[in-house]
């Protein structure tokens, strides 16, 4: 028995040396370094603005320099970007088409240069080159040309912005667009309200209406030139549709009850807004084309303030049936009608944002008036700003950034101010006269 | 007495037996699920290194050089050389070739360096990007310009082609090897130049030993730093290293679609800290327009970080780094 096993035992001696061998082998290995390598998460960068260099565009006249300084100024206005100061500037650009001395603008850790070329054609035309430029990369990001009548040299200007921010955000940019207004002059008790469009940075200001009659909530269709708004024009307060570009007005449906509070779906086709009826008001929408009405909600209290989600599949509004106003969400069909805002105070003049990611309010609570966002499903509440009188929220097409009107105490008249959806950068938009109920428009094409 | 002892054995008995069945086993002492706790052990190599060789031989700069071997002696030339003294053997040319091929080595070393490329401007038709050919019309209503919307149907201009864009790359490069130095060539003459040892070769008709590296005549070091110094970067300096990409890598705050891309960096080092060619940025998941954004700008971040300052002992641990991003923490 004993020598048995011992025999055994020997046998697997035989295999002692390999299973040694295997042994160290493994030893080794595990000893062994293994190739040289750093692994390194980073979770974490830096928001400051991107420091970018807009050199003046090359032309024989002035408007070259003109054309950068408006995409200075749009770059700067987002926040995202910082425009260094040409004076830094080490090269000066004398040729677009050839690439920069990337060190130079390393040196003035400019992260992106703009570059560009302005000329007259034969016919007149304005013809505007530009390329923007990676400066570690040292890389083109993007080449492109425009053609243009003169006059329309800031349109260029803030398509040239919009490319370069896309590119360099990654998100659609929101400088090529308009702005309609209420604008307000005259006494405080005797207010001559005008509609009024610009651009989106100020300028081009002009009035659609002549202020004979008092207008409130002007909002842009989502694909046409074409606002409707409210308006006393015949004594009671109605929805009307007005062409931009013909000036031509016309009445939203033949109601018996003052109609207010209108919005254009996201298809352009309908619009959706309150009719009032015996003291009550329900929301209700209307085909453009057929003029046929569809009635949405049936209460006894107001609901007012309908916005379509981006895709048209629900509708955000305010009511106050439960005693004050608050916030509900509906299908676009009206069914399934819940509430959404549940903090202190009320809620009112719910804007669905264009990502559809979020809702912006206009919430009244100890005394004074906010503006803030929410998820859709009423979760994540986040004032943005508050004060004496703040209202009237409207996004950018991009959905980053909030314009809203803001009424200070005592004399003074209301103001137009946009702020970013991180609740920085508030800056207020210069009009010649107060204004109030901004409505931003798409990007134009 | 026995009586007595009977009945305590069958009560002990009865006892244990009755404790075995009833008492049940003592609960088993409950853990709590406690988490591991990370535990960065901080490598205190470069305090404690421990010295190579004697320990009580004071340290030098220079390691121990790998001790040379002494050729074979070479078999006699039967030609006669270049020389103008027959020396009977092939020692002397080759020692002469050797030299002069490592004063070239030495002396073109410098050339591979970044200061003798020509400048960029040098050559400035390859470096014209192409014309942007596509027009753009933005036309406007004649009547009423400011009213009408204009339609800039934006066309976007023909992108340049990759390897036109790449216009550093085309920068001229020196075609032909520097010429070394004429001190080389001096050199190489003092050292094929005639000298009292040939004419002891030629009256002493010994056979010549045979050519080969002259010794170290560094004197071998019996205690130095070792060179196994820790094949890890410390937490700190990997902390350092996070850091400073960090604060090079500028992103958008809230940017939609970002959250689900994740994007790694490969990129070789070389001893300056320097980056060695192109970092290679992989993208994955998210929207393509977040993708392209983020490789941009984690590509913008690698590069404005150079140098990168690492203690240079350790080379060979971050000659390979690989820097993961993740942006989802930021939205």
């Amino acid at each position: 028995m004993f020598y048995e096993s011992l025999s055994r035992m020997k046998q697997r001696a035989g295999n002692g040396p390999a299973i040694v061998l295997c042994a160290l082998t493994i030893m080794l290995a595990a000893m062994m370094p293994a190739r040289a390598l750093v692994e390194i998460d980073i979770n974490k960068g830096n928001v400051e603005p991107l420091p970018i260099a807009v050199t003046d565009f090359i032309s024989n006249d002035d408007i070259g320099r003109q054309i950068s300084e408006v995409i200075s100024a749009d770059l700067r206005r987002s926040s995202l970007f910082a425009p260094i100061d040409p004076n830094a500037f080490i090269q000066k650009i004398t040729n677009p088409d050839v690439a920069p001395r990337f060190e130079d603008w390393r040196v003035i850790n400019a992260q992106a240069i703009v570059v560009g070329r302005v000329t007259r054609e034969a016919d007149g035309r304005l013809k505007t080159e530009f390329r923007l430029w990676d400066t570690f990369a040292a890389q083109q990001l993007i080449g492109q040309q425009f053609f243009t009548q003169p006059e329309n040299w800031r349109r260029v200007a803030h398509i040239i912005a919009d490319a370069i921010y896309q590119r360099l955000t990654g998100e659609r940019g929101y400088f090529d667009t308009r702005v309609v207004f209420v604008s307000e002059s005259g006494p405080r008790n005797d207010r001559r309200k005008q509609l009024a469009i610009m651009d989106q940075d100020g300028a081009n200001l002009r009035f659609l209406t002549q202020g004979d009659d008092l207008v409130l909530t002007p909002r842009f269709s989502p694909n046409r030139q074409e606002v409707t708004y409210m308006s006393f024009a015949n004594g009671e307060p109605r929805v009307y549709l007005l062409q931009l570009e013909t000036g031509q007005r016309e009445l939203v449906g033949n109601f018996p009850g003052m109609t207010f509070s209108p919005r254009f779906s996201p298809d352009g086709q309908k619009v959706i807004m309150s009719l009032e009826q015996g003291g009550n008001a329900n929301i209700y929408t209307m085909d453009l084309r057929s003029r046929s009405t569809t009635r949405l909600t049936n209460t006894t209290a107001i609901d007012t303030s309908p916005s379509y989600s981006p895709e048209g599949r629900q509708i955000v509004f305010e009511s106050d049936r439960g005693g004050r106003q608050q916030l509900y969400v509906m299908n676009a069909d009206g069914s399934d009608q819940k509430r959404i805002s549940f903090g202190d105070g009320s809620y009112s003049t719910p804007v669905w944002s264009p990502r559809g990611d979020l809702i912006a309010f206009t919430k009244q609570s100890g005394g004074k008036f906010s503006i803030g966002v929410m998820r859709p499903d009423g979760s994540g509440e986040r004032i943005l700003t508050t004060g004496f009188h703040n209202e009237g929220p409207t996004w950018a097409p991009n959905g980053r950034v909030i314009m809203f009107f803001r009424q200070p105490a005592g004399a003074g008249g209301p103001q137009l101010y946009s702020i970013d959806l991180t609740g920085y950068n508030e800056q207020r938009i210069d009009t010649p006269n107060f204004g109030s109920d901004p409505a931003w428009s798409p990007l134009l094409e | 007495m026995k009586i007595g002892l009977f009945i305590s054995t069958v009560l002990h008995a009865v006892l244990l037996g009755w404790g075995l069945i009833v008492l049940s086993p003592p609960k088993s002492h409950d853990v709590a699920d406690v988490e591991a706790l990370p535990v960065d052990i901080i490598p205190v190599s470069s305090i404690t290194q421990v010295q190579r060789g004697v320990k009580d031989e004071p340290e030098r700069e220079i390691a121990a050089p790998t001790p040379t071997v002494r050729p074979e002696p070479v078999e006699d030339a039967q030609t006669i050389g270049n020389n103008t003294v027959d020396l009977k053997s092939a020692d002397t040319e080759k020692r002469a070739d050797l030299t002069v091929e490592k004063a070239i080595e030495t002396a073109s070393a410098p050339a591979s360096e970044p200061a003798p490329v020509p400048e960029p401007k040098a050559d400035v038709e390859p470096v014209e990007a192409p014309k942007p050919q596509a027009a753009t019309e933005i036309a406007s209503l004649p009547d009423k310009p400011q009213e009408v919307s204009p339609r800039p149907v934006e066309e976007p201009v023909e992108q340049p082609k990759p390897e036109e864009a790449a216009l550093p790359e085309r920068i001229p490069t020196p075609k032909a090897r520097p010429e070394p130095p004429k001190r080389t060539e001096v050199a190489a003459r003092q050292q094929s130049d005639f000298d009292a040892d040939k004419i002891e070769a030629l009256l002493n008709r010994q056979d010549t030993a045979g050519g080969g590296a002259a010794r170290s005549r560094e004197q071998a070091s019996l205690g130095s730093d070792t060179q196994q110094v820790a094949q890890t970067l410390s937490i700190s300096e990997i902390d350092a290293l996070r850091r400073k990409v960090e604060s090079c890598w500028q992103l958008v705050a809230g940017m939609s679609g970002a959250e689900d891309v994740r994007i790694q960096v490969r990129m070789n080092l070389n001893q300056s800290g320097y980056i060695d060619g192109q970092p290679q940025v992989d993208a994955r998941g998210g929207t393509d327009t977040a993708r392209r954004t983020l490789s941009d700008s984690v590509r913008r971040a690698v590069l404005r970080c150079e140098p990168y300052e690492l203690p240079i002992e350790k080379y060979g641990v971050w000659s390979n780094v690989v820097l993961n991003f993740d942006p989802s923490q930021m939205f």
